[in-house]
């Protein structure tokens, strides 16, 4: 029986159960997780993620229930020895934080509240964790009353455990835990806590309970006891002070991985006389999806994952192992072959248009050229018989996507005041030097950088859509985030089976299915960020106007960068709505910020960078890679991002000047120089 | 165990008939809103007291709400349990001692669950309840009651139950009752992601 029903419907891990957990997991190459996280290290972690980036299933991996599971049911003491280390997993959302707050009592009393009610939680997990660990187990037999006794006495007062036993702390723990379940309940309607008792002192349990543990079990000697606290997020920023004074204030054998969203992580400051925590002093910080992206083997994990999913529903065997099979998912995608110039995934053109002068390109450019000369606005054309030699130098009926590289090069040309007679006919002889192998540098030139947008061009032109195809594609889209390439590929398996199609068996998924799979995702992803508190539906305003700018510029005559989603400003020279927007679509992941920030010439000032997330670019139909960036004058972000909104039209406007023939100039605006001085540091199209 | 099935007895009034004359009470409560649903109803009614309660998330300007001084305007982002503590503090004194009517028509959600809870508190068990139905909505079951983000799940205060740490996150349940407004049900869902549904 298959480990799971479809391969990829489940996407999130708090939906698998533990087994599933286990069986789904993939690892980065060469131990890569473990390294990362290292939860025998007593260096306490901050593992930070976007939604989707993993964070779950990592921490759920390392916890005792996963371990449990690996021990394949051997001395499960043994193991966690064998292992280093014993994960105490749990989750914020559990603790329903903000009933800590109101109800006519002082923070400082919440404060004081809710750490009780937290160390009571974690005390319980790690007595429930070693308790199910020595189940049964000869070496707590005789010392079981001597750990109840010990942890009784942690506590400032008597607790009342009945029974000498772990089970009996554990009643006992639960006892004094619905007593603040409903002193803090019963605070919304009588206003008062009824004279609630805090019984152990602040952190006393969270690492006094495992001392007690290793110190009478000698098994666990050097086997650290890490705290595995998920979704810090649901905290509030006084209530995160707490979890970091743990932190600071920890004691071995205990340490800390704390996993939280990017945004979700407040504060650093904690109690202990107001000191703030700092990375690589108190703790370490992991960006999860970041370090996914930038890994050189996210790649292989991708596949490695895809294989392992398709594995775990029954349809590949499980008898080799993920690395050996990670290829094989390919098949599984109708893709175009590999052909000359692209012409197997251009062939539609010629089919469809017979008369190659109606091709729309050929057709709009002899009317620019047509209005051009009525404006005598073209040097050495004037007659409607230097527009057809020009035409007829530029098409290129075999390979469309050549004809479509030979007009990009007239209008760079055009751009620049040239005899276009002149330029035509050198293009059409570099055009046939080219199909023979020869020379052509302009024209390898604009292939290598603008071949995907002059493809994508030819779609649009033709009426087509997009094409976003095959599994390396769609790891492209994911960008780091797991759940990303997981949510297309579920997608696909749907639109796949919707169409009658038997997915992942004999004949590959249509294009079809992956097209109306990767736009759904698409959708999918830019209506989910709208779920995440704030002024979500400005900034996916902003965000649907930054992708209909990278979209004007994509789809221009004359596109000065390739690949272009990504963007770069000033950041100190705009405003503070522009500068929330942008990182609220950074923290809800529509934005991902470039690292390696561009200096501005002028005053090496770093100026920000953020690429538009790959998974919104299909919707947009914009490419996935990040090749070009353009950097945003003053007046652009505050139209996208700021309170200039109704100016936006006219900005695209201004840019597409240049862009379109006739190709004016524009005026120049706040903060942007356009020609040398301010501005990008570096070479359009080359970065 | 007999059931009291008058405990929840409802019938309806027609809006055009005299029925604001027949029946009087010690003190009104409403939730403020323009519509003329509540702003008749609360025009109508014969009570000694008449009292506004005016949702701060509905986000009213000071030209819109109400003028009479027992308009309680609680502070922004206020909690349901501390607004209508607040509001039975300050503005409902005497509320244990005579018959009551509370218009819930306006009410958003979690403030009149919140209110029911503190009014069982304080043993007032017997009070009439009013709804203004419409005829029909426009948008039938496409019609949006609450607009805007959602900015947070979590319990209603007063309903908040009590909480078990597990090692594992398989031992929770949601049941969802189903009707309108599917997009804040996937909220729901979306926020208790680790139950079984």
């Amino acid at each position: 029986m298959p480990e799971i029903d479809q391969p990829f419907d489940i996407t999130k891990a708090v939906d698998f159960t533990d087994a599933q957990i286990a069986s789904t997991w993939v690892d980065l190459p060469s131990g890569g997780f473990h390294k990362m996280v290292d939860p025998c290290s007593p260096m306490p972690l901050m593992l930070l993620g976007g939604k989707g980036s993993g964070r779950t299933h990592l921490m759920r991996f390392y916890s005792y229930s996963l371990q449990k599971l690996r021990s394949a049911g051997k001395n499960i003491v043994e193991y966690l020895k064998k292992e280093g280390y014993v994960g105490i997993y749990m989750r914020c959302e559990g603790l329903n934080a903000g009933r800590f707050d109101g109800k006519g009592q002082n923070s400082d009393a919440w404060d004081a509240i809710f750490a009780y009610y937290m160390d009571l939680w974690l005390a319980q997990l790690v007595i429930q964790t070693l308790g199910d660990a020595f189940q049964g187990h000869e070496l707590i037999l005789e010392i079981e009353a001597s750990i109840v006794k010990e942890v009784s006495a942690i506590f400032d007062e008597d607790i009342g455990a009945e029974e000498p036993t772990l089970d009996g702390l554990i009643k006992a723990l639960t006892a004094l835990r619905r007593e603040v379940d409903i002193a803090v309940n019963n605070a919304a309607l009588t206003r008062t806590l009824g004279g609630l008792k805090i019984r152990s002192t602040r952190g006393r349990l969270v690492f006094g309970i495992p001392k007690i543990f290793a110190s009478n079990l000698p098994i666990l000697e050097n086997v650290q006891f890490a705290y595995l606290i998920d979704e810090l997020e649901n905290l509030t920023e006084a209530q995160q002070k707490y979890m970091n004074t743990l932190i600071r204030e920890k004691e071995p054998p205990s340490t800390f991985k704390v996993g939280s969203r990017l945004y979700g992580f407040r504060t650093q400051r904690t109690f202990s006389a107001g000191e703030e925590n700092r990375v690589g002093s108190e703790y370490e910080q992991i960006l999860l999806d970041s370090q996914l992206r930038e890994h050189p083997k996210y790649n292989e994990f991708a596949r490695q994952l895809v294989v392992r999913r398709l594995q775990g529903a029954g349809y590949l065997t499980i008898q080799s192992d993920t690395s050996t099979q990670q290829q094989k998912p390919d098949s599984f995608f109708e893709t175009f072959q590999s052909s000359k110039f692209e012409q197997a995934q251009t062939s539609f053109i010629n089919d469809n248009y017979e008369n190659p002068t109606s091709r729309p390109w050929l057709k709009k450019l002899h009317k620019q050229l047509r209005e051009s000369i009525q404006r005598k606005g073209l040097i050495g054309v004037s007659t409607e018989a230097d527009i057809d030699r020009i035409i007829s130098c530029v098409t290129c009926v075999e390979y469309p996507l050549l004809e479509k590289v030979n007009i990009f090069i007239l209008y760079q040309d055009w751009y620049k005041n040239k005899n276009l007679i002149e330029c035509a006919e050198t293009i059409k002889t570099a055009c046939h030097s080219l199909q023979e192998g020869n020379g052509a540098e302009r024209h390898k030139h604009v292939l290598s950088h603008f071949k995907n947008d002059l493809l994508a061009q030819l779609l649009r032109e033709t009426r087509q859509k997009q094409r976003y195809l095959g599994l390396q594609t769609f790891i492209d889209m994911s960008s780091g985030l797991p759940r990303h390439l997981l949510i297309v590929l579920k997608f696909i398996h749907r639109w796949s089976l919707f169409q009658g199609e038997t997915p992942f068996e004999d004949a590959p998924i249509s294009m079809s299915a992956q097209r109306e799979g990767v736009l759904q995702a698409s959708s999918w992803f830019f209506e989910d960020a709208r779920a995440t508190g704030g002024d979500t539906d400005f900034v996916q305003g902003s965000v649907e106007r930054l992708a209909r700018f990278f979209h004007a510029m994509r789809f221009s005559d004359k596109p000065v960068e390739s690949s272009l989603t990504t963007f770069s400003f000033k950041e100190t020279a705009i405003s503070d709505l522009a500068q929330n927007t942008i990182r609220h679509a950074h923290d809800t992941s529509l934005l991902i910020r470039v690292i390696t920030g561009a200096k501005d010439r002028n005053d090496e000032g770093v100026v920000a960078k953020y690429q538009l997330n790959p998974m919104i670019c299909p919707r947009f139909d914009l490419p996935l890679s990040r090749r070009g960036t353009t950097p945003l004058n003053i007046d652009e972000v505050e139209t996208i991002f700021g309170n200039s909104t109704d100016d936006f039209d006219k900005i695209i406007e201004e840019r597409l000047v240049q862009m379109n023939a006739p190709f004016g100039r524009r005026k120049k605006r706040k903060g942007e120089s356009l020609g040398g001085g301010k501005g990008q540091g570096f070479l359009p199209g080359l970065e | 165990m007999s059931i009291d099935y008058t405990i929840f007895y409802k019938y309806s009034l027609d809006p055009k008939s005299n029925w604001a004359e027949t029946q009087k009470w010690d003190m009104f409560i409403s939730a403020y809103n323009t519509n003329e649903r509540v702003q008749n109803v609360y025009n109508s009614v014969q009570a000694e007291k008449k009292k506004w309660i005016v949702h701060s998330e509905y986000e009213f300007t000071p030209d819109k709400c109400p003028k009479e001084k027992n308009s309680f305007l609680p502070k922004h982002g206020l909690r349901e349990d501390d607004c209508i503590q607040q509001f039975l503090a300050e503005y409902c004194t005497g509320i244990e001692d005579g018959s009551l009517c509370i218009d819930i028509t306006g009410f958003m959600r979690p403030h009149l669950m919140f209110l029911l809870r503190v009014l069982e508190v304080k043993e007032i068990k017997n009070f009439d309840v009013l709804y203004s139905e419409p005829g029909q909505y426009l948008n039938s079951e496409n019609t949006e009651f609450a607009q805007g983000t959602v900015r947070d799940v979590r319990p209603i205060s007063g309903f908040e139950g009590l909480h078990q740490p597990s090692m594992g996150t398989e031992e929770d349940l949601l049941i969802i009752g189903a009707g309108y407004e599917h997009h804040l049900m996937r909220h729901v869902a979306n926020a208790n992601y680790c139950s079984s549904k």
